[in-house]
């Protein structure tokens, strides 16, 4: 079982930007920096490991992409339409979009919200499915941008991400 | 031995009203005349079905609504104190809570909507909010009822919600993908978009059955693919394995089921996938199953349109008709059944509803009161 956690202060979305450059080739230009923390600590996890041409994505989340969606709530407020980017950027599961889209992963991708937004939460639905049959191996992982600066609000940039591999729900 | 997995409550509040009975026989009066001009009267500035029967206040509409459908589903279930605690809370939808945040960002997360449910029926078990697009409340509604299956859970509390908000219209319409007439007409040769609608569910799964013709649940699948962040592959591979899983997994035979709910989208590339998924399916089985389409009815409710056709597919069905699609009379390359006249049935039915998200999400249930 592999592990990959970043935990650290408010980053600019650049930072993120930088750090994929080298990682993946897809388009990431106009994507929010919540699918970027998010595609950047899947390829960490998994480098180096052959994972299933099935895996399946699974991301848990407190607040989703919340900086996007603040921009967009204040570029109503200050009259602007939503442009087509802005508006893909606050569905939620774009991030596990993306993220099966840089491992090239056909698998099944979900973003959800619990109670207690743990990372137990999330293997205990992909060890669900492994057990059923639906998927092979899967890659889970807690995601949050930072919100601060946004209802004064405070917290850091997760990325935290837990490879399973096949026969997981056995273990 | 996996447990069954029954519907025995379900409540749906929509541009027709939150009462059950007033909704069906709306319906009912609706005939091919009388959908464009329930349209013109439905639709006002936005090209929305709105929900009309709660206060414009955008706070009290919300919580007001989210309350009224699940006190009326578990009243439907016959729920007790401490059958309500039992309850595990899956919720889907795509705005989730923006309409409120558009009015006043007061909390971020998505949390607060899981909370009021819980609070409300005294949950002990929390809640799990599914984010996957238009596919989010049925894939709620799969992992709730995989859960009563495989005895992790005893009974579940979906929701479905979608309303009004300026960011998902104005995204939309950004892609261009709203009709500019204001009616929806899925498949049909004049389809010219999406009309978007508020809408609102919830459904109670339980492993024992309530009433002789509470909905069974046999199957679902979810297969994603990464094509595109607005569609799924137009080729219709992804849709029709995710239907043919469904199929297999039920064990039942494809002749055995009676109608395919399809998603309809209104979109021309969802459009082109879903087609040319059926055509794949009916090819395989050598046999056709009509199909009915309810966006017609609702508008496009997105996130909560697993949940709320499905509220709405099993009042007709237990009403005894099957609803066709309002506004198709025909179709480009449509080799399949599209349903046009409201049927008559003898309430005993199996179901393969069909649903389509963004970013290649996409989702099959099977249901059957036989």
């Amino acid at each position: 079982m592999k592990t990959f956690k970043l935990i650290q202060k408010n980053q600019d979305i650049s930072v993120y930007k930088e750090l994929l450059k080298d990682l993946t080739t897809i388009n990431i230009r106009r994507s929010s920096k919540f699918n970027l923390l998010a595609i950047y600590g899947a390829l960490k996890c998994v480098e180096g490991t052959e994972y299933s041409e099935n895996l399946s994505v699974y991301i848990i989340t407190k607040y989703a992409p919340v900086t996007s969606v603040a921009k967009v709530l204040q570029d109503q407020k200050d009259g602007h339409h939503i442009t087509p980017f802005d508006f893909l950027n606050i569905n939620g599961n774009n991030a596990s979009f993306y993220v099966a889209k840089a491992l090239n992963a056909k698998g099944k991708n979900q973003v959800i919200t619990t109670k207690n937004n743990t990372l137990e939460d999330i293997i205990e639905l992909a060890k669900l499915d492994m057990e059923l049959g639906d998927i092979d191996d899967a890659l889970v992982g807690l995601v949050d941008e930072s919100i601060d600066g946004i209802l004064d609000g405070s917290s850091e940039d997760i990325s935290h991400w837990v490879y399973l591999p096949k026969e997981t729900s056995k273990v | 031995m996996q447990n069954r997995v029954f519907i025995t409550g379900s409540s749906l509040v929509c541009s027709f009203g939150k009462k059950r009975k007033k909704t069906i026989k709306n319906i009912k009066k609706l005939n091919k005349k009388g959908y464009e001009k329930h349209v013109k009267n439905a639709i006002e500035t936005e090209t929305l079905y709105k929900i009309t029967d709660f206060s414009d206040d955008m706070l009290k509409k919300f919580y007001s609504t989210l309350k009224h459908v699940i006190k009326k589903a578990v009243n439907e279930a016959n729920l007790s104190k401490k059958d309500m605690e039992e309850l595990h809370i899956f919720i889907g939808s795509t705005s989730m809570k923006v309409s409120l945040d558009e009015v006043e960002l007061t909390r971020l997360g998505y949390g607060v909507i899981g909370e009021f449910a819980e609070n409300l029926i005294g949950s002990k078990h929390g809640f799990k909010i599914f984010s996957t697009a238009c596919t989010s409340s049925a894939n709620a509604l799969c992992y709730a009822a995989k859960m009563i299956q495989q005895k992790r859970i005893e009974k579940a509390l979906v929701i479905g919600l979608e309303f009004f908000n300026k960011s998902t219209i104005g995204g939309f319409d950004s892609f261009g993908l709203l009709s500019k007439n204001k009616i929806y007409r899925p498949f049909d040769k004049r389809s010219d978009g999406i009309v978007l609608g508020e809408g609102c569910s919830a459904v109670i799964l339980d492993s024992k059955r309530v009433k002789e013709d509470d909905f069974e649940y046999l199957s679902s699948s979810n297969v994603c693919d990464i094509y595109s962040e607005t569609t799924t592959n137009p080729n219709g591979k992804s849709i029709f394995t995710c239907m043919d899983k469904a199929i297999t997994d039920s064990k039942i035979n494809f002749e055995e089921i009676d109608i395919i709910k399809a998603h309809g989208t209104g979109s021309q590339n969802n459009t082109q996938a879903e087609k040319n998924g059926l055509d794949l399916l009916f090819g395989k089985y050598q046999h056709k199953i009509p199909i009915t389409i309810l966006k017609s009815y609702l508008g496009h409710t997105l996130g909560a349109c697993g949940t709320n056709e499905i509220a709405l597919m099993i009042s007709c069905i237990k009403s005894g008709f099957i609803p066709p699609v309002l506004g198709y009379k025909s179709g480009k390359d449509i080799k399949f059944d599209i349903i046009k006249d409201f049927t008559k049935i003898d309430k005993k039915v199996t179901i393969l509803f069909n649903y389509i998200g963004f970013s290649g999400n996409n989702t099959s249930i099977i249901l059957s009161n036989k």
